[in-house]
């Protein structure tokens, strides 16, 4: 009896499979006009899509559809103002944030100043754990929400550096004057919430069912609830107030567990867009999708890193060795098919300040001259006889490792193997406890584009990000005196000074910077990435 | 005894599938305990050069190059130790555990079997890739290239074939000539090994069998979940990475592919003609 | 009868403790930190670090954590992954998709393993054997990711015979390839097996006097011979069915479904224990289930095994 059930039911599914359909155009309206029209975007799971919860990529995708930014970047990165009027500050300490009028949230709720106050203070507000929770740390009282031991309640449940002054205009006073802090706005971190949002506002607790289905002040609101490692659907928000109003009905995004299933997905025309695709389908794409394939600009740098504390790596000469050995131009070309290129500074070429080639002669292949210091510097036996490179596994790091492993053999005659590690955070707790795993990787995405988001918490000596033990306090006091400097052309010299210090102390040496590469189907167009790897979803138009 | 492995032994001289696994399976043993004698190039210090990243297989070398521009013949020669490895050391301790679980089991039952069969519930319960990353963590931090790997598939692959085991003692213990054993006073510990044993042998062998080959492969599986080997050659490390480039180029991944294949068969095979040759109710 | 089964009930509990126990020690043990791992490449800072160890109670011992976790699920809690989301509801909508794939993969071996495995026992040395023996090795063979992306390219994105990932608007039919994939190994595995069975079975002393009183060759072939050779087969899979699940971690992955094999996978990395050991512990379940009814069907199969 069960058997025939079972029977059944695999011959009732073959039958649906015969009959079903299988274009994307049934799936998700035929019609080509923009009023029915939605497009499917491929993302990974989220983790949370709460804006001051979310540091990772995928939620920054669909929040940027479910909300507007106080700020967006011009060509040149430099901020402007989109759901707010204004933003000054005469002394970059004391900084008045004036919103537009008339914009409303997806329940109707008028946005206000108050709306962004306190979505603010729940995000810096410790108990909450929001992972966006640091964002808020230049902001005055952020300390007394954030006892260092979750045993002490925190002293204050408001930043007293947040104050209204109308409905639509508050002021943000900081702990230290920072000439940034515009740029900073446009990150989700600071998106404003509802009060709908909150079960208990005056707690700064925030409904768990928020999550499910966030109500944001964007072109495009979530319909029914997030379904989770499958769909969040959404559609047009007709009360729109920002600049410029959705051409298409809506946005289904599609969770994916891996980027190689979305672009199978796209090719079997089941798929609008893959907003990035993996490094192993790079190579047959331009093949599969002609024009419909596109690179642009992404953050994203990648650096090869060294525990300078390590007594191996100790020296500067072995770390220039290293660096010299390197050809990125081939292993750019072979492995990553010239989405990733080669990088010779610090910081990506994307942001106001960069300068090609600061790194100079120690980002130059030349196998000779770094044999030479290699072994002037003590060589193999220098590093005990074996460098290994850690990275994680899940990032797809192994390829360019084992690639940069052979090069290092080859060039300087030492033996070097790949440290797999299972997640990054492994990895960085590893070097952060010193313990010992060789060089590592380390990647770096900006979080709004400014120079000095490459070099703070990179290098300096109390820096979230630096694994490296790299302490200098001259390069401290650049950067210091960069956040107070009064415009941002002063600012950026005394970052680019900073810069000059890595050059020459290379704690770690720049790698490559990234491309975005995506596809979209030929249902769509005016497919443009952003920077963050973000769909500028507003602009999508259904194809000719 | 003696008469029995004798016969065998003729049997098996006559079967020529014992002859093509057997020498299928001495050349791969060969090539895992002196890959030199097969290639000129040291797969384990050779360098590979990303100029020759893909190159296609050509008369100086057979197999091609792989995306790192090594080698692929020299790798898959080199490989032939890991895997084989991993196959025959795994299988020997599940195989172990699995026999000695399903004799006691089956042949004493009562509390010993039910405690024994609530082991086997909870062992094959635990997923595999569990186990692999638990074990790669427990041992990270030193280099035992495969060693994780035979541990993680040795101790959690055993139950099925234990309840393999456990169903046919079950089978045998009913038979006339076991309950004739026991009323001629034969003690327990010589009725299980002398006639419950080899009477109830034949489908473990079978499954020990394939379960070598799924181990082999299951080696490659967890280096395409990321708990593989380290720093180590083997079929699996190479297959999961060619895997990722398979729309560059096939070669890289069919070649240690059909070397990986090729083995479990022989294996397999190996297991059924001496299992044919040593079943007793043949004769 | 019911003596039998209130021991396996019994047992079940036993199983399902000790499952918990090893598989929460086992989670313990490579916990390396998970609160970094869910806030991925950025930094923690010190209060919500501090915050979130005490919300899942990181810093008290083993036994007191663990405690924690069985008093929830006694009193029906699963708990929260360490997302924050509940347990209970991410297997309330990831479980029923695994379980209809797994089902689909365990017909498609009951189906064509079995049948399969008594036509080339009974057509020994034949095409259909010789054939189906090699194909068999050959899937055996090969890892499964193998099989699973090859066919992924060739049946979906080459020949547009299925879709490449999960479409939960197609129903059933989008577990077709992904359950042939997930079921092909025990498939060929369960087919050797009843093919082995099946031919000892033939060389039986039964068979010989079965076909002496003069029954006809389908009737010995279709009721002695095959329900003794079913014992070992019906072992396979009731023991097998815990693994498929298992296994359906690569083919979740690989065809994108939203199931427990994914979620498992995903626990794994993240090291979330409440979560894993949760997953397990369903597995366990299920199995114990399954394994119910199988000693059951020995009975029916084999006279001789009687539970009293």
């Amino acid at each position: 009896m069960q058997r025939n059930t079972v029977l059944g039911l695999a011959l009732l599914g073959l039958c649906l499979s015969a009959c079903g359909g299988r274009s994307a155009g049934d799936a998700s309206g035929s019609g080509q006009s923009g009023d029915d029209f939605v497009v499917s975007i491929g993302i990974g799971e989220p983790k949370v899509l709460i804006p001051s919860g979310t540091t990772e990529s995928w939620g920054a995708e669909v929040l940027d559809a479910l909300f507007t930014n106080l700020v967006e970047y011009d060509e040149n990165f430099r901020p402007y103002p989109v759901a707010a009027e204004s933003i000054t500050s005469s002394d970059n300490k004391v900084w008045i944030i004036k919103l537009r009028a008339g914009w409303t949230f997806h329940n109707d709720e008028p946005v206000t100043a108050d709306s962004y106050i306190n979505a603010w203070n729940a995000g810096a507000y410790g108990p909450n754990a929001h992972n966006g929770n640091y964002f808020f740390d230049k902001i005055e009282g952020y300390d007394a929400l954030n006892p260092r031991d979750a045993d002490t309640a925190p002293s204050a449940k408001k930043l007293v550096g947040l104050a209204k002054i109308d409905d639509l205009t508050f002021q943000v006073t900081l702990k230290d004057p920072y000439v940034n802090f515009n740029s900073m706005l446009g990150y989700t971190a600071f998106l404003p919430l509802p009060l709908a949002a909150f079960s208990d506002l005056a707690n700064n607790e925030i409904a768990p069912s928020y999550n499910e289905a966030p109500i944001g002040q964007g072109p495009f609101r979530v319909v029914g609830t997030w379904q989770h490692d499958q769909l969040i659907r959404t559609l047009r928000y007709e009360k729109y107030a920002g600049p410029q109003k959705p051409a298409i009905a809506g946005i289904d995004y599609k969770i994916y567990q891996t980027l190689t299933t979305q672009y199978q997905d796209l090719l079997a025309g089941q798929l609008d867009i893959v907003p990035e695709i993996a490094p192993e389908n790079i190579a047959s794409a331009p093949a599969d999708l002609g024009d419909r394939f596109q690179q642009s600009p992404a953050s994203t740098i990648q650096t090869l890193a060294f525990p300078t504390f390590d007594p191996r790596f100790a020296k500067v000469e072995i770390r220039r060795a290293i660096s010299m050995a390197i050809d990125r131009e081939e292993i750019t070309r072979v492995i990553f098919r010239d989405a990733q290129r080669p990088l010779r500074a610090f910081v990506s070429p994307l942001v106001p300040g960069y300068r090609e080639g600061i790194c100079g002669e120690a980002c130059e292949f030349n196998p000779q001259k770094a044999r030479q210091l290699f072994e002037a510097a003590g060589g193999a036996k220098a590093v005990g006889g074996r460098l290994e490179i850690a990275y994680n596994v899940d990032g797809g790091h192994k390829p360019w490792v084992d690639a940069t492993c052979n090069q290092l053999r080859t060039n300087l005659g030492v033996e070097c193997v790949g440290n797999p590690q299972p997640k990054f955070s492994e990895l960085l707790i590893k070097a952060e406890r010193k313990e010992p795993m060789g060089m590592f990787r380390m990647g770096w995405v900006f979080d709004y584009p400014a120079i000095e988001n490459y070099l703070g918490p990179l290098y300096s000596t109390h820096g979230s990000s630096n694994y490296y033990g790299y302490s200098n306090a001259q390069f401290d006091s650049l950067l210091a005196a960069g956040d107070r400097a009064a415009n941002p052309d002063d600012a950026l010299k005394l970052y680019q000074q900073a810069e000059d210090l890595l050059v020459r102390d290379l704690p770690v040496v720049p790698l490559r910077y990234m491309l975005n590469s995506a596809g979209h189907s030929t249902r769509v167009a005016n497919v443009h990435v952003d920077v963050f790897r973000r769909v500028k979803v507003r602009e999508l138009t259904p194809a000719p | 005894m003696a008469s029995l492995s004798e016969d065998a032994w003729h049997d098996l001289r006559r079967s020529p599938v014992f002859w093509i696994a057997g020498l299928v399976v001495l050349l791969m043993v060969l090539m895992a305990t002196v890959p030199g004698l097969f290639s000129s190039i040291d797969a384990r210090t050779a360098t590979c050069s990303l100029s020759d990243s893909l190159r296609a297989p050509s008369a100086t070398h057979w197999f091609g190059f792989d995306k790192q521009g090594c080698d692929v013949y020299a790798r898959v020669i080199y490989g032939a130790r890991s895997s084989v490895l991993v196959g025959i050391a795994s299988t020997l301790i599940a195989g172990i555990i699995a026999i000695a679980v399903g004799l006691l089991a089956g042949y004493r039952g009562g509390w010993l079997d039910a405690l024994l069969a609530r082991g086997m519930d909870i062992f094959l319960g635990i997923p595999m890739l569990l186990g692999a990353v638990v074990v790669a963590k427990a041992l990270s931090g030193h280099e035992l290239g495969i060693w994780p790997v035979v541990f993680a598939l040795g101790f959690l692959g055993w139950p099925i074939s234990a309840r393999v085991v456990r169903s046919s003692v079950i089978s045998a213990k009913h038979q006339d000539y076991v309950q004739a054993a026991r009323v001629l006073g034969a003690s327990h510990l010589r009725i299980m090994l002398r006639h419950v044993l080899p009477n109830s042998l034949a489908p473990v062998v079978v499954m020990l069998t394939i379960t070598l080959g799924q181990f082999i492969s299951f080696e490659a599986t967890l280096s395409f979940l990321g708990v593989g080997p380290r720093n180590t050659i083997s079929w699996g490390v190479d297959i999961a990475e060619a895997q990722r480039w398979i729309r560059e180029a096939s070669f890289p991944l069919m070649f240690p592919a059909a070397f990986l294949t090729a083995t479990v068969l022989a294996f397999i095979m190996l297991g059924d003609a001496v299992r044919d040759a040593f079943d007793p109710k043949l004769r | 009868m019911s003596g039998f089964l209130l021991r396996r009930l019994l047992q079940a509990v036993v199983t399902f403790v000790g499952a918990t126990f090893i598989v929460y020690a086992l989670m313990f043990s490579i916990a390396g930190d998970p609160l970094q791992a869910l806030a991925g490449e950025k930094p923690l800072s010190d209060s919500q670090r501090a915050q979130l160890t005490a919300q899942y109670h990181l810093d008290e011992p083993f036994i007191v954590q663990y405690g924690y976790y069985m008093k929830g699920l006694v009193t029906g809690d699963f708990g929260r992954a360490i997302s924050g989301r509940p347990i209970a509801d991410i297997l309330a909508e990831s479980w029923p998709r695994t379980i209809q794939l797994s089902l689909m993969a365990v017909a498609l071996v009951i189906v064509f393993g079995i049948a399969g495995g008594v036509y080339a026992a009974l057509r020994r040395g034949r095409a259909f054997d010789q054939t189906s023996l090699a194909l068999t090795l050959v899937v055996i063979g090969t890892p499964v990711f193998v099989i699973g992306t090859v066919f992924q390219s060739l049946f979906a994105v080459e020949l547009g015979w299925f879709r490449p990932s999960y479409a939960p608007e197609l129903g059933l039919a989008t577990y077709i390839l992904p359950a042939i994939v997930l079921g092909l190994l025990s498939l060929a595995t369960g087919m050797r097996l009843t093919r082995t069975s099946v031919v000892e079975n033939l060389r039986a002393d039964y068979v010989r006097t079965a076909a002496a009183k003069g029954l006809p060759q389908r009737r010995i072939v279709g009721i002695h011979v095959l329900r003794n050779s079913m014992i070992p087969v019906v072992t396979f899979i009731g023991a097998d069915l815990g693994a498929l699940m298992g296994g359906a971690m690569v083919t979740e992955g690989i065809f994108n479904i939203p199931g427990i094999g994914g979620r498992l996978f995903q626990g794994i990395r993240l090291e979330d224990g409440p979560l894993v050991v949760t997953i397990v512990s369903l597995l366990i379940l299920i199995y114990l289930a399954t394994n119910l009814v199988i000693d059951l069907l020995y009975a029916a199969l084999d006279p001789r095994i009687r539970h009293g």
